[in-house]
């Protein structure tokens, strides 16, 4: 079995090794890939809204080719998504559109959300604080 | 998160001051960079804090977008709709001289009996228990092979040596292109 790692100390554990799903197209392939590192015991997918088939253009996706290959073992897996940088719609991060993100995978849940984020100016305004407000209004814990 | 659907918060490409404000507002699980031999940036300011926070880090690129596979040997490996050709480290010059440090290290991984991949991996496994690299790839047999990489044992001799030959620093080029 492959071993496991601690991320944080929120109680997240996953395989040493995680699968990046960014150059992915949506295809069977893809899939089947996504199902069989599973079986070989990878437990974190990593995807974001942002990513798509790049050789053909498309952006955005990839979440739920990634969505859609765990379909019927999504409680085996956490998934990481990112969300923050758009294709053309420059950085957002308010909650309708994280929301649209979590959903779009057709998942019940995502265990794990990164944002893409590099300049400070834009985290006062940026979705991590609002994530956290959610939080904070139900009190609790992660 | 209210829903539960969210379970976990992570920055990815966050410097090391944004890091410390986030976890402030709320505790983060993980921060995701570009990490590998050849990207070693996170060493200086991000994996301390990081360390310090008790926060997990997840490498992405870890093996150089395939370059440190040792698979691409000249330009012309690339398609010609690959992204990586607008790559620094993929062109001209640079890639001459990053390919020359690549052969270094697939001769070690060689002498290890590994695949370079695999060595690159556990060099970056080596780097800390809160590392967990997410290599890409679309081929479940790559997905085998990287996993190869978690029974890889580096001595410190080993470790010393792959130092050596790819110090920090050691890629021409910027981490990103121009497109």
């Amino acid at each position: 079995m492959v071993r496991k790692r601690k991320l944080g100390s929120q109680g997240l554990e996953v395989s040493a090794l995680g699968l990046g799903t960014m150059m992915m197209p949506d295809s069977e392939e893809s899939a089947d890939t996504i199902r069989g590192a599973l079986d070989l015991g990878v437990t974190m997918f990593d995807t974001a809204d942002l990513y798509g088939d790049f050789a053909l253009g498309q952006f955005g996706g990839n979440e739920k080719t990634v969505g859609r290959a765990l379909r019927g073992r999504r409680d085996e897996a956490v998934v990481a998504t990112k969300f923050g940088v758009t294709h053309g719609q420059g950085p957002k991060g308010d909650p309708a559109y994280i929301k649209k993100s979590v959903d779009a995978c057709t998942l019940t849940a995502h265990d794990m959300s990164v944002t893409f984020e590099s300049k400070p100016s834009r985290f006062r305004k940026g979705s991590p604080r609002q994530i956290a407000d959610s939080k904070r209004s139900t009190g609790q814990s992660i | 998160m209210r829903q539960g659907k969210i379970r976990y918060i992570g920055l990815s490409e966050a410097p090391a001051d944004l890091i410390r404000r986030a976890h402030a507002v709320h505790p983060l699980s993980a921060v995701q960079t570009e990490y590998s031999l050849w990207s070693r940036e996170v060493e200086e300011e991000v994996l301390p804090v990081l360390k310090e926070l008790g926060i997990g880090l997840v490498p992405y690129s870890p093996l150089g977008r395939g370059f440190l596979t040792g698979q691409i040997k000249t330009f012309d490996d690339l398609p010609a709709d690959d992204y990586r050709r607008y790559y620094e480290r993929f062109q001209g010059d640079n890639f001459a001289k990053n390919v020359e440090v690549v052969a270094l290290i697939e001769q070690l991984a060689a002498e290890k009996g590994v695949t370079p991949a695999q060595l690159g991996l556990a060099w970056l496994l080596a780097q800390g228990e809160q590392i967990v690299p997410i290599p890409g790839t679309k081929r479940l047999e790559r997905v085998r092979e990287n996993l190869g990489a978690l029974e890889v044992r580096l001595s410190a001799d080993d470790l010393l040596e792959i130092e050596r030959i790819s110090p920090k620093g050691v890629a021409a080029g910027g981490r990103f292109g121009t497109f």
